[in-house]
């Protein structure tokens, strides 16, 4: 599988785009300390002033500079490693906690699971956006304003970003267990399961020999589908103004306190310059946003990449072997060979 | 029976996030007791909704009946007439795309499943600027792009169908592909008929029953989308009016009023799904 995702090219470069981003936005941290340099007044010979900032991505290359004249690309090149890291973290923290729990029940209690899942579906009527955005509103951005008491956070920085971590993670994890669980569910209603049953073999035996080599490339699946969930609710919250960690209470030039967000990370870029929307500096909120679709687009060619390099292995694995010899190139030509000429019959009709 | 208790599980289920989300509301707590008293409250008032209230500017409290229900009111429309546009788009493509040639076809499909993962803000800012940008060249307003109490309608319902459309459109593809492939097809094809009544006929009546499978889930993506399209156009619709008024309450009265008429369609496509094909929507 892996020799096959090496030479599928569509994978390879959209992974590697997004590796790129993530590395050069880390080493950018570590050499040039998250430096963001600031486009100057532009002055004709005399003393003439031709443009001032913001200067818009034709005026100063390649994404042009905010509305404190900071430059954009490198206010998204240093937010990138924090919106990409929190992306990985909480979705690799809902893929575990999600694969662990929705594998052990179906395993051990598949009666309980059964009886569960009719109650989880409130969960497909309540979008996941207003959900987090209603659990985290408090904590995050009216505990900080002028609330009649005091203006400061109850909770520290360090403890609002913990509670929206396990908020970002718990949200998910009904759902993505049900649907491991009804995977698993799947693989255990094949036939052979059967007969490992009548030959003596014990859950765990069932579970890492038998189980897991269907259950792997799913969970696969589901990891990038989860990193590109928390991408794209992350992205709703930054337009609904719930920045990572709460932001910070900052004046702005007209000498009102409002939130930004932290070190730049895309969301709170969103959220921060909204505003500028529908004025003629349209590209400032527009250029985060167009990051975070570059980034889900190329999750989502990775994700298509590996479905299609998993299918044909798919139906009947037994062994390693059998695998290899289904992964063979001659054999998945012969079968795309067959489906060509099955879809060319009906192209007649 | 088994739709009221479906029902109720679904409602249920609603209230206790509802619950869930009461102890994040003014503090944190993880305490059972208020969770139970905010239970007890919540259904309470599902009994008696006049006792809703909101309070706008902070001021004075006013029972959220009847506001409520012109906020509601239009979140329906979007919804319904957003759901019924995409579905008729994507049959209309899925029906272009099958009088395609083979290669064609499968780019199309592959091309379309990247299409799908464009997130709705992406494309709701694009419109907008779109239009904007009309309107900077032209001086003609073609249409409203943000809103206040004049909602804008014809703009964001175009921009609301482009996913859903995009979402169902491969969902059919894919199923009228395997449908294609039974023997009846084959048959139908013998017998003369023409491939525009065997798609449109015989295959869509077929492959209904494996699209409504799927309606969950492109119900659940629409209501996600709903609440983006509310915010950016500034619409005053019922998610608009959760988030202006961010209390567990009001979000599971919200939640709930959208939840009912959804209900009601979706069991009403099982029964008549049933009847005309025999087969059972599988939940």
């Amino acid at each position: 599988m892996i020799r096959g995702l090496l030479g599928n090219k569509s994978f390879m470069f959209s992974f590697g785009v997004i590796v790129l981003l993530l590395f050069s936005s880390i080493v950018y941290s570590v050499v040039f300390e998250n430096h963001i340099p600031k486009a100057d007044l532009r002055f004709e010979e005399g003393a003439e002033l031709v443009s001032k900032p913001p200067y818009s991505p034709f005026e100063y290359p390649p994404l042009g500079t905010d509305n404190i004249s900071n430059d954009l690309f490198f206010i998204i090149l240093v937010g990138a490693k924090y919106t990409l890291g929190i992306a990985l973290a909480v979705a690799v923290f809902r893929f575990i906690i999600s694969s662990v729990l929705g594998t052990f029940l179906q395993m051990n209690f598949p009666g309980i699971v059964k009886r569960i899942q009719p109650w989880l579906e409130g969960f497909y009527y309540f979008p996941v956006s207003l959900l987090t955005f209603l659990l985290l509103e408090w904590v995050l951005k009216s505990d900080g304003y002028f609330d009649g008491i005091d203006s400061e956070f109850t909770y520290s920085l360090f403890e609002r970003v913990g509670i929206e971590f396990i908020i970002l993670i718990l949200v998910a994890v009904p759902i993505t267990s049900s649907t491991i669980a009804k995977e698993v569910k799947r693989i255990l209603e094949q036939e052979f399961i059967d007969s490992v049953k009548i030959l003596g073999g014990s859950k765990f035996h069932i579970l890492k020999t038998h189980v897991m080599p269907f259950l792997k490339p799913q969970l696969l699946l589901i990891f990038v589908r989860e990193v590109i969930q928390v991408l794209l609710l992350l992205a709703h919250l930054g337009v609904l103004k719930i920045f990572f960690g709460g932001g910070l209470v900052k004046e702005d030039m007209f000498n009102n306190s409002v939130f930004v967000s932290l070190s730049n990370e895309w969301s709170g870029l969103i959220g921060n310059n909204l505003r500028f929307l529908f004025t003629n500096y349209y590209w400032i909120p527009l250029v985060p946003i167009l990051f975070f679709t570059i980034t889900i687009v190329l999750l989502k060619i990775m994700l298509e990449a590996l479905k299609t390099e998993l299918q044909p292995s798919t139906p009947n694995k037994v062994g390693e072997k059998e695998n290899k010899l289904q992964n063979s190139p001659s054999l998945k030509a012969k079968r795309r060979m067959q489906v060509e000429v099955r879809e060319e019959m009906f192209r007649e009709l | 029976m088994k739709y009221v208790v479906r029902f109720l599980k679904v409602v249920i289920s609603i209230v206790v996030i509802g619950g869930i989300v009461s102890l994040f509301q003014g503090q944190i707590s993880g305490s059972l007791v208020l969770l139970m008293q905010n239970l007890k409250e919540l259904v309470l008032k599902i009994i008696h909704p006049s006792d809703f209230t909101f309070n706008p500017g902070g001021k004075a409290e006013y029972s959220v009946f009847p506001a409520i229900l012109e906020y509601y009111r239009f979140s329906f429309m979007i919804l319904a007439l957003g759901f019924f546009l995409s579905f008729m788009v994507a049959l209309t493509f899925t029906y272009i795309t099958f009088y395609l040639p083979f290669k064609m076809r499968t780019a199309v499909s592959r091309m379309v499943g990247i299409f799908e993962a464009i997130p709705d803000i992406f494309i709701i800012v694009v419109t907008q600027l779109l239009f904007v940008a009309i309107f900077k060249k032209t001086g003609i307003l073609v249409f409203d792009v943000a809103g206040a109490y004049e909602r804008p309608f014809i703009l964001p319902l175009v921009t609301y169908t482009i996913l859903p459309s995009i979402m169902l459109y491969r969902i059919m593809l894919l199923i009228f592909t395997d449908e294609m492939q039974k023997p009846y097809v084959e048959l139908a094809k013998g017998k003369g008929l023409e491939k525009g009544s065997i798609l449109l006929v015989h295959v869509f009546r077929n492959s209904l029953v494996s699209v409504s499978n799927h309606s969950k889930v492109i119900i659940s993506f629409m209501l996600s989308n709903l609440v983006m399209l509310e915010i950016l156009f500034n619409l005053y619709g019922i998610t608009w009016f959760i988030i202006e008024n961010p209390r567990f309450e009001i979000a599971v009265l919200g939640i709930l009023m959208l939840f009912l008429p959804i209900f009601l369609i979706e069991t009403l496509t099982g029964v008549l799904v049933k009847r005309f094909t025999g087969e059972e929507i599988v939940e």
